[in-house]
């Protein structure tokens, strides 16, 4: 892991050499973060980006690690092959989601830094809470989960705040810090200031035409991101892609001009693929993000714990589909979408199980639903060949409904 | 009472073990346990996904099929992702059936039984102001009542048959089981108190002349799995899975506020993989096979299910150092792998069989 860190940082001093980028300021900042993780006097929280708001570790002198992300890591950098291996041999099942495995097979091969606690939640999916208990066995080390009801009520957002307040206080402990929750504000505030220049910029990319951004590179900054919200340097990245955004053509581009606009569902693979390239030839371009909009939430200075479970609370990924489906067709209004892509993942119960419902409500409605299956984390099941078809496919059925409609 | 125009209690549906049957038996209706364990699943179905719970998928077939006899309505628990997808299928697909789906806390602190307390109760309102039963306080209590006398009893029952297991295969048990899940406790006891007036009528075994092996599965519709483990020549001594002794573990308390004593025996009983509990559902395994001396342990895996699948590692590792021979063998309610699942238990058998005659 360490030298995938020390690799981002490379990557990005040499970007930077050439100006601000804020796709390398994102790397440099998350590999900082990496490699203080394996530094002898680092305390060490094993936690959810996605599910957790990290301003929650801001206060203390922590350092919040994701043990997805860094699987993400390892197969972005294509090391991912020994820690699926390396699962396979320990005997977890090959059908799980493949993220899991890596983290825990890199985990058996001591790529991760230890953790000294572990602090998940029930939401998103079941493998994520096991995938701790796992951890939490191997380091002897407490995992606190926090418990996520179906409700969104006031009773749901008092027993999701009890539960923050204690998983607050023991932060406090072990950072040996008074646990005082004045200390979130300042971290609420960067993180807020991030939320309003995230909100400028789905502003832009609501435009028709939307300015070009590169692959699914809006994805890309929020979800990596996510394991810094909360961190003034994140201001700082994120005006920096406002400003490239605002740059950004839009009549015109390395895509020929916009002859398509796509919301992205969910996550993309991480490994590389031919799928940006192929969208970018047909000047495809992916308007909006939902993974983007989960991190959306504004947090309370004056109400921070309050606000956090609300934060939890408001995620589409707790409760029945319909709410999920709900804000999808709000977002492809919002953004004049013309295709919704899922890149499902095969093995995640979560994804794949709704998703004939969210395809039928937006046929309802008639937008198309780019299914494009594959696998986020194992490389070996993707097909570029078929991929193409797939998508020269879906943007034919697309393209005509277009020429249909003028 | 809330009965059909047939004059008829009706029926309502549960999925999961942890569905607090005792708020529909105290609003009249008669709890029914989906099984869909003489299903194979052939052909896929376009609304679901094929690598989901195997289980979720029989049921949800089944159920589009009509083939659950007179089914009112069904109650889901958010006991896994599988299930959550399941009860937003059935609401689009089979909208004439009454849904409802219940939180259920995966921890075990006082805050969650509260809450989940508190989750029971509106369960109760709802189904007073839509289907027009009221849950009172005294229904409520009987039911309970009814309930923990049928886990006493059958609790007895596997008891009883530790001594004795041939009397009762165990096979016949899941038979039996299924059928008591089906209908009211009330209607179930006799039956079971049947049973266990003929384990009294016959002495004791001191010694079994086969193979003593632990079944240990999520959920175990497939009875067919039982016979080949039992004509393979081993004899099943105690299970862990969703509708055997685990579902009838633990008692609700009679006293006080009955949905914090519902909430807390539910969160607190023999857990499933999905709970953060203490001890855990692996500790409380590992216990169970200590206590009954099994010669060995079959693990019937339900394919796609991550909560007991990330467990199997752990398992395999506390066995291998109490030298406990182990089994694996997965299943997704297809009729293609029984050949292949034969053959395994049969070897397995072998294996046991030769063990066991050194012993």
């Amino acid at each position: 892991m360490r030298s995938i860190y020390e690799g981002y940082l490379k990557y990005a001093d040499k970007k930077l050499s050439c100006g601000p980028n804020a796709r390398a300021m994102l790397y440099k900042a998350i590999a900082g973060l990496g490699l203080s993780a394996f530094e002898a006097e680092a305390r060490v929280v094993w936690t959810t980006g996605y599910s957790i708001p990290m301003v929650l570790y801001q206060p203390f002198d922590l350092v919040p690690f994701d043990f997805e992300y860094a699987a993400v890591d390892l197969v972005a950098s294509g090391r991912a092959a020994q820690s699926l291996a390396a699962s396979n041999r320990l005997g977890y099942p090959v059908d799980t989601c493949s993220a899991h495995r890596v983290a825990l097979g890199a985990q058996a091969l001591g790529l991760f830094p230890p953790a000294d606690l572990l602090i998940s939640t029930t939401h998103f999916c079941d493998g994520k809470p096991k995938c701790n208990e796992i951890f939490s066995e191997r380091y002897h080390v407490p995992f606190h989960l926090i418990d996520v009801p179906l409700e969104k009520d006031e009773s749901a957002l008092d027993y999701v705040e009890s539960q923050l307040r204690e998983v607050f206080s023991v932060l406090g402990r072990l950072a040996g810090k008074e646990a005082n929750e004045s200390l979130l504000i300042e971290s609420i505030r960067d993180y807020n200031r991030v939320l309003s220049l995230m909100m400028e910029l789905n502003k832009l990319r609501s435009q028709k035409p939307a300015p070009y951004i590169p692959a699914n590179r809006g994805l890309t900054m929020s979800m990596v991101g996510s394991r810094l919200l909360g961190r003034p340097e994140m201001i700082t990245i994120y005006e920096q892609f406002l400003r490239e955004v605002r740059k950004a053509p839009r009549e015109d581009g390395p895509d020929g001009g916009e002859q398509l606009r796509l919301l992205w569902l969910l996550a993309s693979p991480i490994y590389s693929t031919n799928i940006f390239d192929t969208l970018r030839e047909f000047g495809a371009r992916i308007v909006a993000e939902e993974f983007t909009f989960e991190l959306m939430h504004p947090l309370s200075e004056t109400k921070p714990l309050r606000s956090i479970a609300e934060w939890i609370l408001d995620s589409r990924f707790i409760r029945p589909v319909r709410e999920r489906i709900d804000h999808i067709l709000k977002w492809v209004d919002d953004y004049q979408v013309d295709a919704v892509v899922s890149f499902t993942h095969l093995p995640c119960r979560q994804g794949n199980g709704a998703l004939s419902l969210i395809k039928k409500a937006l046929n309802e409605k008639g937008i198309v639903l780019m299914n494009l299956e594959g696998d986020l984390c194992d490389p070996t099941v993707f097909s570029p060949t078929r991929m193409r078809r797939t998508i020269e496919n879906y943007v034919r059925i697309l393209l005509d409904k277009k020429r249909t409609m003028h | 009472m809330q009965k059909n125009e047939t004059g008829n209690q009706d029926r309502f549906g549960w999925l999961c073990s942890y569905t607090p049957i005792e708020i529909l038996i105290a609003a009249s209706l008669v709890p029914t346990r989906l099984s869909a364990g003489d299903l194979f699943l052939h052909k896929p179905n376009p609304n679901l996904h094929q690598l989901i719970c195997p289980y979720v998928r029989a049921v949800f077939e089944k159920a589009q099929e009509d083939r659950f006899n007179r089914l009112e309505g069904v109650v889901f628990v958010k006991c896994c992702d599988a299930m959550l997808r399941l009860y937003d299928l059935w609401k689009v697909h089979l909208p004439h059936q009454w849904t409802y789906i219940l939180s259920l806390p995966k921890i075990q602190s006082s805050e969650a039984a509260r809450y989940f307390a508190n989750v029971l109760r509106r369960f109760s309102k709802v189904l007073g102001t839509e289907r027009g039963t009221l849950v009172t306080d005294q229904a409520l209590g009987n039911a309970i009542l009814e309930q923990n006398q049928l886990r006493v009893a059958l609790r007895k029952l596997y008891r009883m048959r530790l001594d004795n297991p041939l009397i009762l295969p165990y096979s016949k048990l899941c038979s039996l089981t299924r059928d008591w899940l089906s209908v009211a406790p009330a209607q179930a006891l006799p039956d079971v108190e049947k049973e266990l007036r003929e384990f009294e009528e016959i002495p004791s075994e001191t010694s079994s002349p086969l193979p003593k092996v632990v079944i240990s599965s999520s959920t175990l519709d497939q009875i067919e799995i039982v016979e080949i483990i039992e004509m393979a020549g081993m004899m099943v001594i105690a299970d862990d899975h969703c509708c055997g002794l685990r579902h009838f573990d633990d008692l609700v308390s009679e006293d006080g506020d009955p949905y914090l004593n519902l909430a807390q025996r539910y969160l607190r009983r023999w857990p499933c993989p999905r709970m953060q509990a203490n001890p855990s559902h692996l500790q409380r395994l590992i216990q169970k096979i200590d206590e009954v001396g099994a010669n060995g342990v079959i693990c019937v895996g339900l394919k796609y299910c991550d909560q007991s699948g990330f467990e199997l590692p752990r398992l395999q590792t506390q066995l291998e150092e109490r030298h406990v021979p182990f089994l694996y063998i997965e299943h997704d309610y297809t009729a293609t792998g029984f050949a292949q699942l034969k053959v395994r238990i049969e070897a397995f058998a072998e294996m046991l069989s030769n063990a066991f005659e050194g012993l």
